[in-house]
């Protein structure tokens, strides 16, 4: 093993292979703050570039746009309450409220600090459990992947705010607007009003963009005279070691919980950081801080969608299955470099495994230094006074949004959700449930119906083995917890009452 | 919006969804033997959920009263929120329908004019270089290094 790293690190200890992991990292951070930017499209836009270049020097590029732009994706999620990717969604829920507060410094400095210790425990994870933890993930079929999602559902409970029956519907609504689009089995119409640019179902960034940042514009729009003019606090204060370790244990979770989420092909980041971010809240003595402005929701969700990076490599090198969409497009570049990844290359070119190894975790370290120099570039947005910065950002959501596809009609999509999302918030329904269940819908019908397809309609195959039995097992804890904890709030008001009187 | 209000939404929602919607835009083949395999069986699940959610919040706005769960900031006059609301939301609708014409950058360099006039009640010098500045700025970054093809419409065309 030390002869292979000697070898992995003797691969990457040139300039041009350091060079491009730095210049990578820089582009995935700066993509990753413009909205509508996402990471994969930075990591798309980068391949061609990677075509003249060595294997490893070209891939090492690639993983550091993939590093930098899940961590860039904070910097707008907190400064102008719209996340730069999907991954960033929770980070909003309370890296926003502290940003109002006059804190972004704190909550930008918390972001960097768990992404880079999170974006390391998953690179030490890749290194010590790639073949172990991919053959777990391997045994996953469609009965075990419904009822993690199912599980993964749950977490709707910690972002329904303060009504959870409003949380509820607004998921429901979430998973109706998922099933948009062709059926994935028999190819038939679900309300597409044979219109062919709904056929693909909503575009989920269009979605995205639409109900974080769109109803941010509409608000101004609403009531100006609380906000226009107004120039928010830049606070040069940097998040303290204390903190950092407060929040410790949360930052390990959710390092832990996006390492194992990151391992399963096709779960990705965004639910990875709603998990952690629950998890967090359901385990902090601050709790009823969460969604305020709490820095441990910062340094959880940004630990959860960090953890996941490293991960997604796990199953691609150890079996050649992309985890996600950014390593589908990185396997390309392993194809066009005539590398084939999967068992055999750990037998035919270790070497380069290796190197990957080192790379990545040098990627911890370049994304620590470029971080923290982007932070201090981007957070002078807060600066700019919300009457000149929300009508800029509508300017960027449309072209970042029209980027995506090339079509105006995911423009228009933005805007209906963008009028659904403010009536939602003027209606107090939480948008963060519409959003997981937007995302894990899609993923849950079609497990469940392939699963159905299987057995051929016998709803036992859903309990079919250890893994669904403890994801079962895991649901119904939790929502016993959750309705005991709902009639605990229910059972408050009447005890005051009888107090009083 | 009250648990009542709330809940007679969610039930209206699923009534259309339920005798409408779904029986009018989501096609079943003939020939699907399992209803669990149909490609209504999910939308028709999820809009059952909806009316008991929209059943539960009726029954606690009836029995626990109909309380407003937040206090949202208004405005101070608030039939002028509407009609900046509105003027927005036609400023969005004459986008989308010009754009083609107009292109992407003259369409943006309207639509930031609109929104700041309507926020701040004026249109300052400041404002309307900012709403030439940026869309000219994101045409190049776009068109130019993320290659993408950025409508430019029939009156301007840029390099």
């Amino acid at each position: 093993m030390i002869d292979n790293i000697l070898a992995g690190i003797a691969i990457v200890a040139n300039l041009e292979s350091i060079l491009a992991l730095g210049f990578g990292v820089l582009i995935g951070v700066i993509a990753g703050a413009i909205p509508g930017m996402s990471a994969t499209m930075a990591v798309a836009l980068t391949l061609p570039f990677t075509f003249s270049l060595s294997p490893i020097t070209g891939i090492l590029l690639l993983l550091g746009v993939y590093k930098g732009g899940i961590f860039g994706g904070c910097i707008p999620a907190i400064l102008i309450k719209t996340p730069g990717t999907p991954a960033s969604s929770a980070t909003v829920l309370d890296g926003h409220p502290m940003a109002e507060q006059g804190e972004s410094g704190r909550a930008l400095g918390m972001a960097l600090y768990a992404s880079c210790t999170a974006d390391l425990i998953s690179n030490l994870a890749l290194i010590l459990f790639a073949g172990w933890l991919a053959s777990f993930a391997l045994k996953f079929g469609p009965p075990e992947f419904f009822t993690l999602i199912l599980f993964s559902l749950t977490i709707i409970a910690g972002v329904s705010g303060s009504s959870l029956a409003r949380g509820i519907f607004s998921a429901l609504l979430g998973l109706l607007f998922a099933t948009i689009g062709l059926d994935l089995v028999y190819g038939t119409n679900r309300f597409t009003m044979n219109d062919p640019n709904l056929m693909g179902g909503l575009n989920f960034i269009a979605v995205l963009i639409g109900l974080f940042a769109i109803p941010e514009i509409l608000n101004m729009v609403w009531s100006p005279d609380k906000n226009s003019g107004q120039t928010r606090k830049v606070s040069s204060a940097w998040v303290s070691f204390t903190e950092y370790k407060r929040c410790f244990k949360s930052i390990i979770r959710g390092s832990l919980i996006g390492v194992f989420l990151g391992s399963i092909p096709g779960i990705g980041a965004a639910p990875a950081a709603f998990l952690s971010y629950s998890e967090a809240k359901r385990n902090s003595p601050n709790k009823d801080n969460f969604g305020k402005g709490e820095i441990e929701g910062v340094a959880a969700s940004e630990a959860g969608n960090n953890g996941v990076a490293g991960a997604t490599m796990i199953p691609l090198l150890a079996l050649g299955v992309p985890g996600d969409v950014i390593t589908a497009i990185i396997i390309g570049a392993f194809m066009i470099h005539g590398l084939q990844p999967g068992p055999m290359m750990f037998l035919s070119n270790v070497d380069i495994i290796y190197a990957l190894f080192v790379g990545l975790i040098l990627s911890s370290v370049f994304l620590f230094g470029i971080g923290s120099f982007a932070i201090r570039g981007f957070r002078f947005i807060s600066k700019i006074p919300k009457a000149v910065l929300l009508p800029s950002v509508l300017i960027l959501c449309i072209y970042g949004c029209y980027a995506i596809n090339n079509t105006l009609f995911d423009v228009g999509v933005m805007f209906v959700m963008g009028w659904l999302g403010f009536f939602m918030y003027r209606s107090s329904i939480p948008a963060p449930p519409f959003l997981i269940a937007f995302i894990l819908g899609p993923l849950f019908e079609d497990n469940f119906r392939q699963a159905m397809l299987m057995s051929n309609g016998d709803p036992t195959i859903l309990f079919r083995s250890p893994i669904t039995w403890f994801f079962w097992a895991a649901t119904l804890l939790t929502i016993f917890a959750i309705s005991r904890k709902v009639r605990e709030l229910e059972n408050k008001p009447a005890q005051l009452a009888e107090d009083n009187e | 919006m009250s648990n009542r209000v709330l809940g007679i939404l969610c039930c209206v929602v699923s009534i259309i969804l339920w005798f409408y919607a779904i029986p009018e835009w989501v096609s079943s083949p003939s020939n699907v033997t399992k209803v669990v395999l149909s490609p209504t069986f999910w939308p028709l699940i999820i809009t059952g959920l909806i009316a008991l959610c929209g059943a539960y919040l009726l029954v606690t706005g009836e029995v626990e009263g109909d309380e407003q769960i937040e206090v949202l900031e208004r405005p101070q006059n608030k039939g002028a929120g509407a009609t900046r609301l509105l003027l927005t939301a036609l400023a969005m609708l004459a986008f989308l329908v010009a754009v083609e014409t107009s292109g992407l950058i003259i369409g943006s360099m309207a639509l930031f004019i609109i929104v700041t006039a309507v926020i701040t009640q004026k249109i300052s010098t400041r404002m309307v270089l900012i709403a030439i500045i940026l869309p000219i700025a994101l045409y190049g970054f776009f068109a130019h290094v993320a290659s993408v093809a950025i409508p430019q419409g029939e009156w301007v065309q840029l390099p």
